[in-house]
């Protein structure tokens, strides 16, 4: 065919994701095709104190350059662990004029109220968003474009230590990539769960020493919980969701426990028989049991993959917004 | 009170075990020294083991003078020696939003202006310019040729035919057959296990029976009684409540004249229901069985206890009944799902899916007390399925002659149902629905002949006089071209798609 050569050429679909996880750095590589995301290759390295985050994230690298030597510009950086503090408050407000759609001016307004009354002593915002909404008493994940006088709108914001926060920057600096995003890894998660339609659940992300509890109420993420508990101290476990779990509201109680292996040796099935066996109504008055489920793969990605999909979904969304 | 310090290198667990051997029950924790005690959800977990061991936690900052100058010299020096790496995160943002655009560098404008000097090319050079403006015009000329593309969709008004087919969907044969009306059958299965669980929703009432003693009288001066284990005694002023003999009574003929030295004797009672109002109180007077009352009668000197009565949350059969709907229902869509991805080119015709049920346990037996149960089960599913693409070709022939002339139908916009209306043997008798998509057969080359190079006013009078045409719509590619008014020269750059109306 003539003139060929004119046809504008198909847009490079490579990105970065770096993930740091409980107990172990993992960065790898997706390449976009037809809307399917395929990961062309991943690097992994174990820590076991922050300190050796940024060393670990070096090897991960090199590692990951053996593979695929290319490394795309941009990416997108997940955090799990280590100082995370998350806070979710809901902002109530009635609007003057209930005909004009929401728009992102609107909710970043608000969303920049919410984070100036919010106590930042050593620490950094590094992720804030809408994660759900209420108009006029109807919930939606998403008020952009809708109309409506009473709004309230649930602001999920993410912190970390200054120390913390430094660290990452000087990685970033250090491994030259173009962070597009960055966000807490269980956050990303969460949204395989929506596809499942569960409204109240709770993603439990577990390690060998470290966890995080993820709590979603009416579908979206309320708090993210990390703690120095995992498969090595089960005796001790269940004070984790008691504690995750006391503040809890009846109706917001989860129906399903989301079990998620932070690496290979983390052997969830005791920690499934251990959710099963507990007696939630007399201990933390949860009337039903709730479903305890281990993660499976999702949409062809193993298990000990899923944290790379969904933060390569958040990072598919980011390009194409 | 007993004061815990950690060091850096202790961690959650160490801290557990030190508040559980600790003696003391009011326990203070120092938590500026140890990066574990500033996790939120770490702390609720140590003032729950705490309590789960009858102690008392509480948490306090250390903030020793010395330590918090060295930190914050240490920050100064870190700020001093190495300048800080921007990601772009701003406090109080979410990064992935959308940022203000940058301004603009604007180059400082020089002041004053001169123009260039300029001289006439003369000999050699003269050529060189010509050809270069010659080669700039062929080139211009070439790509105005070439390089346009158009999209024309042309909107054709909507048409639609439906047609219904009776066919005969054979396992034995490996072809269709248009003409007997015969489609091959394929016989698809496949095993899904899945559990739901429900509330249970029946009740149902439980307790204990009443107990007692009474003392049976006999003031029939001619006969003996004997009242066998078992025989009921009714209460006379609540004839309701019954109450059965433990044991055997046998009691003697009375004296002539006797009142008060009557001959009794004693046997114990046990309520015929369960509940409260058995637990009847002392000097109750009871009917025996069919027994005269005014020779014959039971009296009890102490009260009656222990009959109890609740309600309780049982399963139901309707309970049971209605998980297993349920469950059937969502492991049937799953089979769906699962023959589609494992079958795509395949249909089910409605009524085409049978089951049998291999394996079904339910957490709860009917009747058994529980707020909730849970239903495992396995089910075989069996479809009967056959060839999309064929039945739409079987479909499709059997309207072809009935398609108005100038039409054709658009397979790909055409839907087709079946259902299935009964078995034969191992064939089934189905019937076929098609909601055949018309489209006028326009001849593509023509229109790209007709049109190409014409100016956007010549190809709307060409396209509004074709027949069914209702719209058009013409994209060129790049947009800079749409300013020449004019559709491609050459015609193998115009493309024609041809989509139906509303």
């Amino acid at each position: 065919m003539p003139f060929n050569i004119l046809q504008r050429k198909p847009k490079n679909q490579n990105f970065f994701v770096l993930e740091i996880g409980l107990e172990r750095v993992t960065c790898a590589i997706f390449n976009k095709e037809d809307s399917q995301l395929k990961l062309a290759g991943v690097g992994r390295k174990k820590f076991s104190s922050h300190e050796d985050i940024f060393n670990s994230s070096i090897e991960a690298l090199d590692a990951l350059s053996a593979i695929v030597p290319d490394i795309p510009e941009k990416g997108i950086l997940g955090i799990s662990g280590g100082s995370l503090e998350t806070i979710t408050t809901i902002a109530r407000y009635e609007r003057p004029k209930a005909t004009k759609p929401i728009d992102h001016k609107e909710t970043e307004q608000v969303l920049n109220q919410v984070i100036e009354n919010l106590d930042k002593t050593n620490k950094k915002i590094f992720f804030s968003t809408i994660s759900g909404a209420k108009i006029d008493g109807v919930s939606v994940t998403n008020p952009l474009g809708l109309r409506g006088q009473k709004v309230e709108l649930s602001c999920f914001v993410a912190f970390q230590s200054e120390v913390e926060v430094e660290l990452l920057n000087r990685l970033v600096g250090e491994i030259e990539i173009d962070v597009k995003k960055m966000l807490p890894t269980s956050f990303s998660v969460c949204k395989i769960l929506e596809q499942k339609e569960v409204k109240n659940a709770l993603l439990f992300r577990v390690g060998l020493a470290k966890s995080e509890i993820t709590i979603l109420e009416e579908g979206h993420v309320s708090d993210i919980y990390p703690f120095d508990l995992g498969m090595n101290n089960l005796s001790y476990i269940q004070f984790a969701w008691e504690a995750a779990l006391k503040d809890i509201e009846k109706e917001h109680a989860p129906s399903l426990i989301w079990l998620l292996a932070d690496n290979d040796e983390a052997e969830l099935e005791k920690l499934k028989e251990e959710l099963k066996s507990y007696d939630w109504q007399s201990k933390i008055n949860i009337p039903i049991n709730p479903k305890v489920e281990i993660v499976s793969s999702v949409h062809h990605f193993s298990v000990s993959d899923i944290t790379l999909y969904a933060l390569a979904q958040e990072g598919t969304t980011n390009e194409d917004s | 009170m007993k004061i815990l310090r950690f060091e850096e290198t202790n961690n959650l667990i160490d801290c557990l075990e030190a508040i559980k051997a600790e003696e003391d029950t009011e326990i203070k924790i120092f938590t500026a020294e140890s990066e574990f005690l500033k996790k939120n959800l770490n702390r609720e977990i140590i003032q729950l083991v705490a309590k789960n061991s009858k102690k008392t936690v509480s948490f306090e900052e250390t903030a020793p003078k010395i330590s918090e100058a060295q930190a914050e010299i240490t920050e100064r020096t870190e700020q001093a020696e190495a300048p800080k790496e921007n990601l772009g995160f701003v406090e109080g943002r979410d990064v992935a939003a959308p940022t203000a655009q940058e301004e603009p560098l604007v180059p400082e404008s020089k002041k004053g202006f001169k123009l260039p000097s300029f001289k006439f090319p003369k000999g050699k050079k003269l050529y060189i310019i010509a050809g270069t403006c010659l080669a700039i015009f062929l080139i211009a000329a070439l790509t105005f040729v070439f390089l346009p593309s158009a999209n024309v969709i042309i909107s054709t008004e909507a048409n639609f035919k439906e047609s219904e087919l009776t066919l005969t969907a054979s396992k034995s044969a490996s072809s269709p057959d248009s003409a007997k009306g015969i489609i091959p059958l394929k016989i698809l299965d496949v095993n899904e296990e899945d559990n739901i669980e429900e509330n249970s929703s029946g009740t149902k009432t439980t307790g204990t029976t009443a107990k007692g003693r009474v003392k049976i009288v006999n003031r029939d001066t001619a006969n003996g009684k004997t009242f066998f284990q078992g025989t009921v005694i009714t209460s006379l002023s609540n004839q309701s409540l019954a109450f059965s003999l433990d044991r055997t009574a046998t009691i003697s003929a009375a004296p002539a004249g006797c009142e008060a030295d009557c001959p009794q004797v004693g046997v114990d009672v046990t309520a015929k229901t369960i509940g409260e109002q058995s637990n009847l109180s002392s000097g109750t007077v009871f009917k025996i069985g069919d027994a005269n009352i005014n020779f014959v009668f039971a009296k009890n000197d102490t009260n009656f206890t222990g009959g109890t009565s609740r309600k309780i949350t049982v399963v139901s059969a309707n309970d049971q009944k209605n998980a297993k709907e349920d469950l059937l229902k969502k492991l049937e869509t799953k089979a769906k799902e699962d023959f589609q991805e494992k079958n795509p080119d395949f249909i089910i015709p409605e009524g085409g899916l049978t089951f049998s049920v291999i394996n079904e346990v339910y957490s709860k037996a009917i009747g058994e007390e529980a707020q909730n149960f849970r239903l495992s089960m396995q089910v075989k599913f069996t479809a009967n399925a056959f060839s999309e693409d064929t039945l739409k070709e079987l479909l499709i022939g059997s309207i072809s002659s009935n398609i108005p002339s100038g039409y054709g139908v658009d397979e790909k916009d055409s839907k087709i149902t079946s259902e299935v209306l009964e078995k034969t043997g191992e064939d089934l008798k189905i019937l076929g629905k098609i909601k055949a998509s018309l489209i006028p057969s326009l001849n593509s080359n023509e229109i790209k002949a007709k049109i190409s190079g014409k100016s956007f006013s010549r190809v709307d009078s060409y396209l509004r006089s074709l027949n069914s045409v209702s719209g058009f719509e013409i994209k060129i590619s790049p947009s800079l071209f749409r300013f020449f008014g004019i559709l491609p020269v050459v015609k193998d750059r115009i493309k024609i798609e041809i989509a139906q109306g509303n």
